[in-house]
């Protein structure tokens, strides 16, 4: 028999067949479409996000200075997620991108609301957490603590004017609106985070860096 | 002239293509995968959609090649060897005949892909159809004598008689 392809046998094959030969070129792209970006896709160690509760985001670049510092450190993508303390999407915004965050402020209502199961949601400030990030920082501050643990640092009190002087924050965000109670806003980590030793350490640094510019003079 | 289309030397060879096909399919798919391996071991991010359009069109080039072998080599030749090996166990028609003419159609007959000739059987003056291996290297003429062996009226030797 013979079994040598021939210009006829290969002419037939793709006149009959050649739709199979499509179906297998769009299967061929599709998988490797879908492996090469699942492998390539940027990782939650290397991206550093901020989720940011408050009435409105000023001008700022805080993911450009966040990747200008950490490039080096492997970090490919830094976002600044943020939400009105009033938006009726706030919960869902957080489900998506406030609990996977890595630095994250929320007001005291918030905090207040997830007190009871705040462990479960983020993490504790414990005096080795706190030794990445604060060496260099020059101010006093407060923390919101729950279960004789520290859970989150205060950045913004209403009722505490020298404790806010000490911070630029309000270049960062807005904390007040007419009409809405004043309040006080802390800074999280979030549970999900990898950035804080589970798969880097780049937490600390994007941390620090964070605090440290809006330190006032 | 004298041929075996289809008996013990024919599926003897038969088998030997079935062997060197199926080593030659095993080789082919080590070479398919190592090409997938080498896909993964070396994309990058900063080359991430020239490895993906690389990767789909070499590997489209590799099942489409695979596929021709299947559908073109092994479907036909697993036909071949299933037919020689029920033919084997039948008993077949022995016939001297003129033949009338050759037919220029194909058909499929049980997977084989076979061109048919009229023929006519000396003794008896009866005209009926033969159908033998398309690609069966026959030199067959209108007009010519042979003797034929057959089953199921499908040609498994043919002899040229003076």
């Amino acid at each position: 028999m013979k079994l040598r392809p021939d210009k006829k046998k290969i002419k037939d094959f793709l006149v009959m067949d050649g739709w199979v030969v499509i179906l297998i070129a769009l299967v061929s792209y599709v998988g490797f479409y879908w492996a090469i970006e699942a492998i390539d896709s940027i990782k939650d160690y290397e991206r550093i996000d901020y989720f940011i509760e408050s009435y409105g985001l000023k001008d700022n670049t805080l993911a450009e200075d966040t990747l200008a510092l950490l490039k080096e450190n492997g970090v490919l993508e830094s976002n600044v997620y943020d939400v009105s303390p009033d938006s009726s999407t706030k919960n869902a915004k957080f489900a998506r991108f406030g609990a996977y965050s890595d630095i994250c402020v929320l007001n005291q209502t918030d905090l207040d609301d997830v007190m009871e199961v705040i462990g479960d949601n983020f993490l504790p400030l414990s005096s080795s957490f706190k030794a990445g990030y604060e060496d260099g920082l020059s101010k006093n501050y407060s923390y919101y603590s729950a279960y004789d643990e520290d859970y989150a640092i205060k950045i913004y009190d209403p009722a505490d004017v020298s404790y806010s002087g000490q911070f630029t924050f309000g270049n960062l965000m807005t904390f007040a609106k007419d009409g809405a109670d004043p309040e006080a806003y802390y800074l999280v980590i979030p549970l999900n985070s990898v950035n804080y030793g589970a798969k880097t350490v780049n937490g600390f640094a994007a941390l620090h860096h964070f605090l440290k510019t809006y330190e006032a003079p | 002239m004298e041929k075996e289309l289809i008996g013990p030397v024919a599926s003897q060879k038969l088998k030997m293509q079935n062997l060197r096909l199926a080593l030659l399919g095993v080789a082919w798919l080590l070479l398919f995968g190592g090409w997938v391996a080498v896909v993964f071991l070396f994309q990058s991010r900063a080359y991430e959609y020239l490895w993906i359009a690389l990767g789909s069109l070499v590997s489209t080039l590799f099942l489409a090649v695979l596929l021709y072998g299947v559908l073109k080599a092994a479907v036909p030749l697993w036909a071949a060897l299933r037919f020689a090996r029920k033919v084997a166990k039948k008993d077949h028609v022995l016939n001297d005949i003129v033949l009338v003419c050759l037919n220029k159609e194909l058909e499929t007959y049980e997977g084989l892909l076979t061109r048919s000739v009229t023929v006519r059987e000396i003794d008896e003056g009866t005209v009926w159809t033969i159908r033998y291996d398309a690609e069966a290297d026959l030199s067959l003429k209108a007009g010519g004598h042979y003797a034929v062996e057959t089953y199921d009226e499908v040609l498994l030797r043919i002899k040229e008689k003076e």
